[in-house]
């Protein structure tokens, strides 16, 4: 396969899975371009098994590795998060209430380690097995559990803490 | 805990769903253009440090056994201006792709070549570094205050049948000692009239960077050069590229100072 053949073969699963680990499109279009070229390179005069599959474990380790400093530089600004409407009719109201609870919820997931931020993309975005994500990320299955519980808890706890703080149950 | 992983799974797909929209079908050209560069950055460092590993195992083995022998070239018009007998490997490796070489029709690199003596190969290795050396594209140019030496290794590849163009692995480097500084080493095409003591280099080209690697790898070489340059056939003529650059280092600063080189690769 050609270069342009392998980069259109990856490139928008790379993309999605990027940019839900380091929350900026930016920052996921280098990623997915420095996993590409070190896939490329290494495939260049000697055997890689399976390009496609070593393209992700690259970007992933090289998020868990390098990306997260550049994240907390340079983040995507995050839309203000829209009030309930008072009042208004229940569907509506929950419908923006959910919505708010995802921003937020991203907010707190972009603050998680690297490796937890890693984990649970791979768990449950990507619905991969504790075994598929430990294999991908190079640590044991042990770790992905511990990780997942880790990243969780940091989770249960920020959402909580915001919660109360806002004032809203 | 359920709920929460139920709302992280439909955080994700949210997000997810809301860069689908602008992500183009295909991958932007730019990107791969890119891609490209970044490779072939990539892929030049490695070769460098390549290059310097080789160069300090060199030394290793030779401070151990090697033996500098003069003798007739084994590989052809450009070939080094002596057999390189540090290691049976790359004694082997340059025996094996002069025999690969020879066979090839199109290009000579026949036994008359044999003929050639040492000292003619060592004027003509000693022309073309010249002629390399005012290219800045050359490590010479990168640094030209250094006090380090601009060593120059070729392994010759094969030439056209009238031996006008030349196409040769070479590894020019600024060697510190026998540390290797900065350096490159690459595929190179040689334009020349003469040969000997009276070889005049016409011109020379290597292949760009990036995309322009491939296209110019197959514009300027063979058909049945373009896999050894762009595959995995590589490693040992750069190898031993990288041992011959040394030695021509080693020979320069003995030279200089009036003395023997020491045991060379």
């Amino acid at each position: 396969m050609d270069l342009e053949g392998f980069v259109n073969a990856h490139y928008a699963q790379l993309l999605r899975r990027a940019y839900l680990l380091t929350g900026s499109r930016a920052d996921a279009e280098d990623l997915v371009q420095e996993a590409l070229a070190r896939t490329w390179e290494a495939a260049r005069g000697r055997a890689v098994e399976s390009p496609g599959a070593y393209v992700h474990r690259t970007m992933v380790n090289l998020y868990v590795s390098r990306w997260r400093r550049r994240r907390l530089r340079r983040e995507d600004p995050v839309a203000e998060i829209p009030e309930p409407v008072a009042g208004g009719a229940r569907h509506t109201a929950d419908a923006v209430g959910e919505v708010a609870e995802r921003d937020r919820l991203w907010r707190v997931l972009g603050s998680l380690p690297a490796k937890q931020r890693a984990v649970l993309v791979l768990r449950y975005y990507e619905d991969l097995s504790e075994g598929a994500a430990a294999d991908l990320l190079g640590v044991t299955v042990g770790t992905v559990r511990s990780q997942t519980w880790k990243g969780l808890r940091r989770l249960e706890a920020a959402l909580g803490s915001r919660v109360e703080g806002d004032g809203r149950g | 805990m359920a709920d929460l992983e139920a709302q992280v799974r439909a955080t994700l797909a949210d997000r997810a769903g809301r860069l689908e929209g602008p992500l183009p079908y295909a991958a932007p050209p730019a990107l791969v253009d890119a891609v490209a560069t970044r490779a072939a950055q990539l892929h030049r460092r490695r070769t460098l440090v390549r290059v310097g590993g080789a160069a300090a195992a060199v030394a290793v083995i030779g401070l151990a056994a090697a033996t500098l022998v003069r003798g007739p070239s084994v590989a052809g018009p450009l070939g080094p201006a002596g057999s390189v007998t540090a290691t049976a490997t790359a004694t082997r490796t340059v025996d094996s792709a002069t025999a690969t070489a020879t066979a090839t029709a199109t290009r000579t690199v026949d036994s008359g070549t044999s003929g050639d003596t040492s000292a003619q190969a060592a004027a003509e290795d000693r022309i073309i570094r010249a002629a390399l050396a005012a290219d800045p594209a050359f490590p010479a140019g990168w640094d030209p205050q250094s006090q380090a030496v601009f060593g120059c290794g070729f392994y010759r590849v094969g030439a056209s049948a009238d031996l006008t163009y030349r196409y040769v692995w070479a590894n020019c480097s600024m060697f510190q000692g026998d540390t290797v500084v900065s350096g490159m080493s690459v595929p190179l095409w040689l334009h020349v009239r003469g040969s000997g003591e009276s070889l005049e280099v016409l011109g020379h080209e290597i292949p760009g960077d990036g995309t322009a690697y491939t296209a110019d790898v197959r514009r300027l070489f063979p058909a049945d050069l373009v896999d050894t340059f762009l595959g995995a056939p590589t490693t040992e003529i750069v190898r031993v590229a990288g041992a011959l650059a040394l030695r021509d280092a080693r020979e320069q600063r003995a030279s200089a100072a009036g003395t023997t080189p020491t045991a060379a690769p």
